[in-house]
């Protein structure tokens, strides 16, 4: 495992390479991309896990903080959503030249989902979404009653910050222009990304995974859902890390069926 | 400028430097490290960490912000020291290492709940310790403390029949958890180990900046350190501030940035003599 920076000057990100650590090595490379906010946290340890899965199973993997979240530079207010495609496009570009392999699969997580599948300059090979955010104005709308409810919780505060915490959700800023560009998303017409192969893998059923499955029959696209708790709108998970076993196992699977 | 090292026996653990400009650099100023919050890899609640840190480093202080052992990115080690001794190894190694790479000699422990515990005890055992925050550390229930909790249930009706009925709810498990059994993440240890490390620390003039918040469950009034601790004389190197509208992790902007400004205030008080050092 390698952490390290890289980027430009300006835009340093943070990055975790791990390389391959079998001897059957695959010839696909994995980027992996993490949700934002609160649910980064949740799911960080998650994500070290099923990179070293991956690791083991003979990927190289690469996972790495945006611009403006976890230790990369940038201030948290700065985050973008466009910015962040932009940053994956970066990370994929940095893997291949620390893997040598071009072929790259992309995993990403609720918004991780949503940035994986938005770019559309890029030739995937395999693409999990998981738990993806399908509609940004319903992610806003859970995200904005969670934080009500959280400021009126009397296990939180001793007395109620109700009409606080403008321009912020659940501890992380969300400007009235980081929410715009987030509620303008709807993953079912937004989807761009040239990808082999998608998986779209809910820990829960959800009529919205279905609804994007049904949208995306012109691909080869496959939905399962694997049951392991994610509870994103549940406040009182709200810092509860994410500890999942089957769902990593079977994503390492999924990737290692159309990789070689 | 942040850079990333691995660092420790065995390279095994993972910290970010947080450097300052070379015309603010100044080797007689200790730099801060930051222990893990609970299980929070090292970015810190909503990220409280790295804003400090960048903070900070404006102010012309580095700091270290890096992963225990089996946290974050850091490996769990493949010894078998128990984990308080690995922890206490962990946050040595880090100071090993932030002299290697940049001189410093002196440090402030910073750590918030688990971190706090941790920052106490490393700062108990290691003399290149010459400052310590605590974000919602040690506290004993003082009777003021209770009155102010129990005090109104003492004389309400409806407060003891809701005690009882959670008592003999056929749903919970028939265990009180009121009082004395609260759920820590760490063992509090008797108030006469805390009050004589304290002295310890006061005697090798260590600076203390205590910050408690409305989230701690076992602090809620202002002069609860002074009653805690009133056999302990702290000279002048004490600070304590209570933020009783503040949750423990402070997960709202404005309680974020006025615990970022109350540490940076403290800085510039503690170590003035360093930081106004041409």
């Amino acid at each position: 495992m390698n952490p390290f920076f890289f980027g430009a000057s300006n835009k340093q990100l943070f990055g975790i390479y791990h390389p391959p650590r079998s001897r059957d090595l695959r010839d696909t490379s994995v980027v992996l991309c993490y949700p934002f906010g609160q649910e980064y946290m949740r799911s960080f340890k998650m994500f070290n896990r099923l990179a070293d899965l991956l690791a083991k199973a003979g990927f190289h993997v690469l996972r790495f903080d945006y611009y403006g979240t976890g230790d990369s530079s940038g201030s948290s207010e700065e985050w973008r959503l466009t910015q962040s495609c932009e940053d994956v496009s970066m990370a994929v570009e940095e893997l291949k030249s620390l893997s040598g392999n071009t072929r790259v699969s992309l995993v990403g997580l609720r918004l991780g989902a949503v940035i994986a599948s938005s770019i559309e300059s890029l030739n995937i090979e395999e693409l999990v979404l998981w738990d993806p955010v399908v509609s940004g104005r319903d992610y806003i709308a859970s995200q904005k009653s969670m934080h009500q409810q959280m400021l009126a919780d009397p296990d939180r505060f001793s007395v109620p910050r109700q009409g606080e915490g403008e321009n912020e959700l659940l501890g992380f800023s969300f400007s009235e222009e980081m929410c715009s560009e987030i509620e303008a998303l709807d993953l079912k017409k937004d989807f761009l990304a040239k990808a082999k192969r998608v998986f779209i893998v809910g820990s829960d059923a959800k009529d919205e995974y279905q609804a994007l499955y049904d949208c995306l029959q012109s691909a080869d696209v496959e939905y399962r859902v694997i049951d392991d708790a994610g509870n994103w709108d549940a406040l009182s998970e709200l810092e509860s890390a994410l500890l999942l076993s089957t769902l990593l196992q079977d994503i390492v699977m999924m990737l290692s069926e159309g990789a070689k | 400028m942040e850079r990333v090292f691995t660092f420790g026996q065995d390279k095994d653990l993972v910290g970010i430097a947080t450097e300052v400009d070379e015309a603010v650099a100044n080797d007689t100023l200790p730099a801060v490290i930051m222990l893990n919050a609970g299980l929070l890899h090292r970015v810190g609640p909503f990220r409280l960490h790295v804003e400090l840190a960048r903070r900070l480093a404006v102010q012309g202080v580095r700091s270290f912000r890096f992963d225990l052992s089996g946290i974050g990115d850091s490996q769990k080690h493949k010894d078998t020291r128990a984990y308080e001794e690995q922890i206490i190894g962990d946050i040595q190694a880090a100071m090993d290492f932030f002299t290697s790479k940049y001189g410093v000699k002196k440090f402030i422990l910073f750590g918030l709940c688990t971190g706090a515990a941790n920052a106490h005890k490393g700062a108990v055992i290691d003399p290149r310790v010459v400052g310590a925050i605590f974000l919602d550390g040690y506290a004993y229930r003082t009777p003021a403390f209770l009155m102010r909790r129990y005090g109104a249930r003492l004389f309400s009706l409806s407060g003891w029949f809701n005690r009882i009925k959670r008592l003999i709810s056929p749903s919970g498990d028939g265990v009180d958890d009121g009082p004395g059994q609260d759920d820590y993440f760490w063992v509090l240890p008797p108030k006469q180990q805390t009050e004589a490390e304290l002295r310890e620390l006061v005697e090798r003039k260590v600076n203390l900046l205590y910050v408690y918040s409305g989230g701690h469950e076992d602090y809620n009034y202002a002069g609860q350190f002074k009653d805690m601790f009133s056999a302990v004389n702290f000279n002048d190197q004490l600070q304590v501030n209570y933020f009783p509208e503040s949750d423990h992790t402070y997960i709202l902007r404005k309680d974020k940035e006025k615990l970022i400004e109350t540490i940076s205030g403290w800085m510039a008080q503690a170590y003035a003599r360093e930081l106004n050092r041409d």
